[in-house]
């Protein structure tokens, strides 16, 4: 206690330094400079050689703005001036993220959306909107191609990020295609799924068939890969969820040359990025532990940060060029549980993992996009003083401000959730430590899991392309500035349409302007040269 | 306080699956323990009544250094794990054949991580030293064994050293008397059930059983037994 009052002290005293240090004349300046180095910006036109795209699953606007303030209050300052690492990018666009058939969306249609270019419905991966939710026939015919299939048949390398489970729905629509988001392992897997043919998604994963395979694997869900009758190797007492008796950790290891894999931090951290072409990492049974307790896995964890980073060592290599998807899973998960302290760790990583690409990458070749699924019910509320710990109550004017029966309340809510109080009148929360990362802020309606919000959400970019981001725009919008930003992939959309390899040949119109199912990439033969 | 296990499930259910000595009387039951240190916790099965103004029910413990199970009579059980990662809790529904999974990492984000004494004895070491502070009676029997029996005016307490365990614990209007014990324990297979894990059923909307747990839940927030 005594340590959390010196810390406080300390923020409030820098935060006091911060602002002391703020002006008139400061303001208006580096306004101005901010708004000329607006109007100078030029879009960068060559093609991107490369395409990471970082995903906060369930990161909507008011995470990333609580985020920004308290990753900048632990550095002792007041946070609100603070920026998260993709908030300096220069190009911004907010994305309207309902499903077909939902105006709030889940993850598995709007993660099919940026990496297919389609709309679909809710609880599908990577099918057209005529498929029917867990039910495997509808869904025959109905698999688009996505971005990463797409780059790999372009001979490109591509690689896959989560701290959720590999196979959750976000990094699931990056290699798979499944009438029901829930056919992580073959034991998911209903009797009409198995009768009609339907593929669980961790074997999508291992069998990935295009190109030279997918190159890098880092997130959760060693369950669904490893047999039930397999112990698993963290997790007393707990086996594999497979029914079929199949390791996928070890065929991974075998189907490809210079394999390995990986589930825990020292295994992770011996991994070579130089020798190793094909790497699986799954770091824990089911998600990756929440950033603020992964010090305390005992298997030990990898950051998000590091993923990303050793990732990006690995597909470097490739003189064609990558695409990698990094997503930041448990900003969600916290939020469900109605936990704004680890939702908002969980978005300051995503943002040290964004910062370790941009480090690693130039825009002059690399295009960068940030965005999120969908957002939460997760608001900043009231009117406290600036540097006022975004983890408090709200303070104004150096009073602790309280609703209308004289109570105090924090800046952080949710609309419903678990932090519901069952009581006649609110809690009165004058005594709680609202900062603990325990401390579930209070929720207007009660639920044991808090929902995810209609919102738009914001597309932040940098590099080659992420010009094309302006205005407000349908989230599928980022498969198609992605596709339009890669030269490779470009060119292979060409060819899998016909007639636009010359784009301004208007002569010859497109042949055919849908989506492509996958197998179209067996028919083809991509010409490294293209 | 006590952990206070119940049940969400109102459907009444008679459990006592591999208890034979459910019925054994309480004095043939603790002459099963004996070899049980003082300060140990020792595995064992035991069937609790519980009686109050709504009625009777049951329910029973079974515990192991690493796995605390609870049953309740509606059929849900509580399956308590101390692994390396810290506690992890998995509920099961016989009526739905379903089950969900805490991490520990959830437990602890819904602020509702236990402590590991007080779901293995019940009641928590700090309330059962103030309730045998004040009034405090400790006997020792033919057998060894030593009960203490204490209590202010809200409630009483009749404590087995050898168990670990309360004997009988009186509360507001509840009363909660051990009518069963054995050494043996029988846990449920983990995978008895599909598993669903809490930090999912927010994107589970589409799943009936975790509709259920998103909009109805438990009445509260937190997993039972945590608080």
């Amino acid at each position: 206690m005594r340590k959390k009052l010196l810390f406080a002290c300390l923020a409030a005293a820098a935060a006091s330094s911060t602002l002391s240090a703020e002006n008139a004349a400061q303001w208006y300046t580096d306004g101005a400079q901010a708004a000329r180095l607006g109007a100078e910006l030029r879009a960068r036109t060559g093609g991107a050689k490369n395409v990471i795209l970082f995903i906060g699953d369930g990161m909507g606007v008011s995470t990333v703005s609580a985020a920004r303030i308290l990753e900048g209050q632990q550095r002792g300052e007041s946070g609100e001036e603070n920026s998260l690492s993709f908030e300096n990018f220069p190009h911004v666009s907010l994305s309207k993220t309902y499903s077909t058939d939902g105006q709030t969306p889940d993850s598995a249609p709007t993660m099919t959306a940026m990496m297919s270019g389609i709309k679909s419905r809710q609880g599908t991966i990577g099918v057209t909107q005529e498929v029917t939710y867990n039910d495997c026939a509808s869904a025959e015919g109905q698999s688009v191609v996505n971005f990463l299939e797409l780059a790999e048949a372009a001979g490109m390398a591509t690689g896959v990020v989560s701290t959720a489970r590999l196979t959750h729905a976000t990094p699931a629509a990056t290699y798979a295609h499944s009438a029901n988001r829930n056919w992580e392992a073959d034991s998911n897997l209903t009797d009409e799924a198995v009768a009609n043919g339907c593929v669980d998604i961790a074997r999508q994963l291992v069998e990935f068939p295009f190109g030279d395979g997918i190159e890098v694997a880092l997130g959760g869900g060693r369950r669904n890969f490893i047999p039930d009758t397999t112990a698993d190797p963290e997790d007393s007492g707990r086996t594999g969820a497979r029914k079929d008796g199949r390791d996928l950790t070890v065929e991974w290891t075998q189907r490809r040359a210079n394999s390995a894999f990986a589930w825990n931090r020292s295994q992770f951290n011996a991994i070579d990025p130089n020798s190793t072409d094909h790497l699986l990492g799954l770091f824990e049974r089911s998600h990756m532990e929440y950033e603020h307790d992964r010090p305390n896995d005992a298997g030990g964890e990898p950051s998000i940060a590091e993923m990303t980073a050793k990732a990006i060592d690995i597909l470097s290599r490739d003189d064609d060029g990558y695409f990698l998807m990094v997503e930041g899973g448990r900003v969600d998960h916290a939020h469900h549980a109605g936990n704004a302290y680890r939702a908002l760790t969980d978005a300051i990583a995503l943002s040290e993992a964004v910062r370790a690409a941009t480090e690693k990458t130039s825009a002059e070749d690399t295009l960068i996009i940030v965005s999120a699924d969908h957002s939460h019910v997760f608001t900043i509320a009231g009117y406290p003083d600036r540097g006022n710990d975004i983890l408090g109550k709200v303070v104004s004017g150096g009073v602790v401000r309280t609703d209308a029966s004289g109570l105090p309340y924090t800046t952080l809510g949710y609309a419903n959730g678990p932090g519901y109080r069952p009581t006649t009148e609110r809690p009165n929360l004058a005594a709680e430590d609202t900062a603990d990362p325990n401390f579930l802020q209070e929720a207007t309606v009660p639920m044991s899991s808090e929902t995810h919000a209609a919102e738009d959400v914001a597309i932040y970019a940098q590099g080659p392309g992420a010009h094309a981001f302006q205005g407000v725009v349908e989230q599928n919008v980022i498969f198609h500035v992605m596709a339009q930003s890669a030269p490779r992939v470009k060119s292979l959309l060409c060819i899998l349409r016909g007639g636009c390899n010359k784009a301004a040949d208007t002569a010859k119109p497109a042949q055919f302007s849908g989506p492509f199912p996958p197998e179209a990439l067996h028919q083809i033969k991509f010409n490294s040269a293209q | 306080m006590m952990a206070h296990p119940r049940s969400s499930t109102t459907a009444p259910r008679r459990r006592g699956r591999g208890l034979s000595g459910a019925a054994c009387a309480l004095f043939c039951a603790l002459l099963l323990i004996t070899s049980a240190q003082a300060t140990d916790a020792p595995a064992l099965t035991a069937v609790y009544q519980m009686t109050s103004d709504k009625g009777t029910d049951r329910f029973t413990l079974m515990r192991s250094p690493d796995r605390i199970e609870y049953r309740f009579d509606t059929g849900e059980s509580q399956i308590w794990l101390q692994g390396a990662d810290g506690i992890g809790l998995l509920r099961m529904f016989d009526q739905q054949q379903r089950s969900i999974e805490y991490t520990p990492g959830d437990l602890a984000a819904l602020d509702a991580t236990p402590d590991w004494h007080k779901l293995a004895q019940l009641v928590a070491l700090s309330a059962r030293k103030r309730l045998v502070a004040g009034d405090l009676k400790s006997w020792l029997t033919h057998d060894g064994r030593v009960l203490t029996a204490g209590g202010d005016a809200r409630q009483r307490l009749l404590w087995s050293e050898a168990l670990q365990l309360p004997l009988w614990w009186e509360f507001a209007d509840a009363r909660w008397e051990l009518i069963g014990l054995a050494k043996e324990t029988d846990f449920i297979p983990l995978n008895r059930y599909p598993i669903l894990e809490y930090a999912d059923i927010g994107d589970r909307e589409k799943d009936p059983f975790a509709r259920q747990l998103i909009h109805f839940g438990d009445g509260h927030a937190h997993p039972q037994g945590a608080h």
